[in-house]
């Protein structure tokens, strides 16, 4: 029998494009055990490429990510059966490809893939949509004002106002994006204005959360399908500043002890059995309640003393798909691969059952196309 | 030989007594390293001074402190005093005062009960290095009135020093930490050591139900005090605990009542260090509760099994502070309970053991045989005996690393070191007399 053709997507238009191979090439070593793999990456400018390259990760050092060389053109045609893909595993960080579009793409196509799905994607990568549902569901999380670019440019007073509310320090985060990029913390009142207006420049809309103390962040990976998903041991990322910035977060090369380069990460957590179990049953209340699917990964703020927890984010197509914390949960990576793919046929098979036509004589009702 | 800045380090730990650093040179005639006091009033007089005067370094030094101890002394006399009178008022505003004595495991007492109390009651504690009476007069006249709790930890260095610091401070409570061996160079034998804290207890004229004693020094004293550990008859112990890499899941008996908790702590000895401050808030009428949740979020105490996670789950835990015949039981029974490939320990063994350094070092050599797959010796007086100990209880040459220092030490042991190793950093060279 012959392998299942998986097309691995990553890259585009995003300052995480860099992280995106990674997680990418990653991927397609771990599911070349099982799988044809088909690269498909999107350049910088949004060309689409495939080749036997793009396996390598010593490629990309050399290549010119804007312009790349000795690949072949990609083209995904709407067209449903039109695609050799089998299914797609979609590595993108960032809004061009983690925010629903590329999703969207697929589902014309008709090409199964892991998810979450478009709307899932969407209402993921916006922090103020997401917060509003989420609220509305009871989940706790850091309290928040909002506005828009217009609100600002109409009366900055009234802002202001909104945003004294929170007291300090505050974070500013632009709506969308999915790393550290843009988001400011504010400590004192007097900088705030000026800090909005650098946020700007990154999204004409703004969400305001105040500070979490006493708290520790705390991530859990949730892995599955509408109907069955499972959350990973949770995990306490080391940061060396007070919030992860985009260097720390994938440029940091780790602190020293003994000569032995520092772990980003503390897997299992330093928090309690029950605490962990509570961390794990809140990500998976969560990923069901905004209808995700594939792999992603919830982070929290944790407080270990009173055990209140704090959603922080949900991140869709997490780094490196969490595959090290699938690993510390007894999943190895070539397994979350198949999962993955089982995951996108459940999910395209659930469509396809469902009734999404049904025969109409409303044309023979109409009389000759006029009114 | 030891330069003029190490030598000041050492005299000043020996809270400035010739004798102690002249039988410290005596000791240590080849010590190269080089260690650096804290920078306090007294050292920077001491050292320039000293080298106005002929002689070898520690005699310098000993000059110097004869020159300005008339000085000192007015300073003490000044201190007391006005400490006297400042705890006086605190006290009348409702502040209470335990103090934390003992031979280990002060520190991490007092920085847990800090902790643990804190979310119910202000607390101030001395910070470290300040347990004399002029490090403790630095804090008190700092405190304001609004503190309810003023947690001291003890240092005792000569014969009579706890009595003396306990006039000036009247205390309300008193925990007494195990004591052991430490400091038996100042106090002749163990049985000085415990007329010490005979004489603490008598001189704190506290009720006995004021005292709470760590359960391994009952022997130590007539009255039946409270007691603290992990055995009946303590009154609060620790039943059971397991740790993995996340810390120590624990329940307790705490006056026949049963409860659970977490710490990311590692050990049952930490968990212990928790009971007196159980214990405290017993007393007190505090939420005991609380107390045990706080303690979930307890921050690590420095370089005493403070991890540090380095790449490839290599979990590399700093008990550089702490390490003594008494405490490496501790140190190397968390070894072995903690989950690891492979179980590593880097140490130089211990700094001061009286007559039976050879033998305590060879007793090392055989413990660590027993957990440790490979160890990296840092050069010492008694690195041959530990060698003999881990070699004659079934281990191989080629499982010892050597090395000055314990980053060579570590460097030489690069492929020992594979992923999910723990390696147990055991004792260091600085706080001599800590």
């Amino acid at each position: 029998m012959s392998k299942k053709r998986v097309a691995v997507m990553f890259g585009g238009i995003s300052p995480e494009h860099e992280v995106s191979i990674i997680t990418a090439v990653q991927c397609m070593a771990a599911a070349s055990l099982n799988y044809e793999v088909i690269p498909v990456y999107i350049d910088k400018t949004g060309h689409w490429w495939t080749g036997e390259h793009l396996l390598d990760i010593e490629f990309y050092k050399i290549a010119d990510l804007n312009a790349p060389k000795h690949l072949q053109s990609f083209a995904l045609h709407l067209e449903p059966d039109s695609n050799a893909i089998d299914v797609a595993i979609l590595c993108f960080h960032g809004a061009y490809g983690e925010a629903g579009n590329i999703q969207a793409a697929l589902e014309l196509a008709q090409i199964p893939y892991q998810g979450p799905e478009v709307l899932s994607s969407a209402i993921c990568f916006d922090k103020i949509v997401l917060r509003q549902i989420l609220t509305a569901e009871s989940i706790t999380q850091p309290d928040f004002v909002w506005f828009t670019k217009a609100d600002w440019e109409q009366d900055a007073d009234a802002v202001l106002q909104k945003v004294k509310t929170l007291g300090v320090p505050v974070f500013i985060k632009p709506a969308n994006g999915g790393s550290t990029i843009g988001i400011e913390k504010v400590k004192s009142e007097r900088d705030v204005q000026a800090a909005i207006q650098r946020v700007l420049q990154f999204d004409k809309r703004v969400l305001v959360e105040k500070e979490i103390t006493d708290c520790i962040e705390i991530n859990v990976s949730v892995l599955g399908s509408h109907a069955h998903a499972v959350a990973s041991v949770p995990e306490q990322p080391i940061k060396a500043d007070e919030f992860l910035s985009y260097a720390d977060k994938y440029e940091r090369g780790g602190g020293k002890k003994g000569g032995m380069a520092s772990a980003t990460r503390r897997i299992p957590a330093p928090i309690s059995k029950s605490l962990s179990h509570k961390v794990q049953e809140l990500a998976l209340r969560i990923f069901h309640l905004l209808d995700c699917t594939g792999v992603i990964r919830i982070d929290f703020f944790v407080n270990p003393s009173t055990e209140e927890l704090f959603l922080i984010e949900p991140n869709t197509i997490p780094g490196s798909m969490s595959f090290y914390l699938w690993e510390a949960t007894g999943l190895p990576y070539p397994q979350l691969v198949d999962r993955l793919v089982e995951i996108a046929e459940e999910t395209a098979s659930d469509k396809r059952d469902r009734v999404v036509s049904f025969e109409s004589n409303i044309l023979n009702l109409q009389g000759g196309g006029k009114r | 030989m030891p330069t003029l800045t190490t030598l000041l380090t050492i005299f000043q730990q020996a809270e400035y007594d010739p004798a102690i650093l002249d039988a410290w040179v005596k000791k240590h005639p080849d010590f190269s390293g080089e260690l650096t006091p804290t920078w306090t009033l007294k050292a920077k007089l001491l050292k320039s001074l000293s080298v106005c005067f002929p002689g070898r370094p520690e005699q310098k030094l000993s000059t110097a402190l004869r020159i300005i101890q008339p000085f000192e002394n007015l300073a003490r006399l000044y201190a007391a005093n006005k400490t006297w009178n400042q705890m006086r008022m605190l006290k009348r505003s409702g502040m209470k005062v335990v103090a934390i004595a003992g031979s280990y495991g002060k520190t991490s007492t007092k920085q847990i009960m800090q902790h643990v109390l804190g979310s119910q009651l202000t607390v101030v504690a001395t910070p470290k290095s300040f347990n004399t009476l002029l490090g403790i007069h630095q804090i008190v006249k700092q405190i304001t009135p609004e503190t309810q709790l003023f947690i001291v930890e003890l240092g005792e260095f000569k014969p009579g020093d706890l009595a003396k610091l306990v006039k000036v401070i009247p205390l309300d409570y008193l925990v007494i930490t195990p004591i052991g061996r430490q400091h038996v160079e100042y106090f002749g034998s163990e049985e000085g050591i415990a007329a010490e804290f005979r004489s603490l207890v008598e001189s704190s004229h506290l009720p006995e139900s004021a005292v709470l004693i760590a359960q391994q020094n009952q022997a130590i004293f007539d009255q039946s005090f409270t007691k603290y550990g992990t055995q009946k008859p303590a009154q609060l112990r620790v039943s059971s605990s397991s740790i993995d890499r996340s810390g120590t899941e624990f329940s307790l008996s705490v006056f026949d009542q049963k409860m659970a908790g977490f710490t990311p702590l590692y050990g049952e000895h930490q968990v212990v260090n928790v009971l007196p401050s159980i214990w405290l808030a017993h007393q007190l009428q505090l939420d005991i509760q609380l107390v045990i949740q706080n303690f979930a979020s307890q921050p690590y105490v420095e370089r005493r099994h403070e991890p540090t996670f380095a790449q490839n789950e290599v979990l590399i835990l700093d008990n550089s502070y702490n390490t003594n015949p008494d405490s490496i039981r501790a140190s190397l029974q968390l070894l072995k309970d903690m989950p690891g490939k492979k179980k590593i320990v880097v140490t130089l063994g211990f700094v001061e053991q009286g007559r039976d350094a050879h033998q305590v070092h060879y007793e090392l050599g055989v413990q660590l045989a027993a957990v440790a797959d490979a160890i990296g010796l840092i050069k010492s007086r008694y690195v041959s005996d530990i060698e003999k100990g881990y070699l004659e209880h079934g281990r191989k040459e080629e499982d010892m690393y050597f090395g000055n220092s314990q980053q060579e030490v570590i460097e030489s042991m690069r492929s020992e070191i594979v992923p999910k190793s723990v390696v147990l950093l055991e004792g260091g060279v600085q706080e001599v007399y800590q």
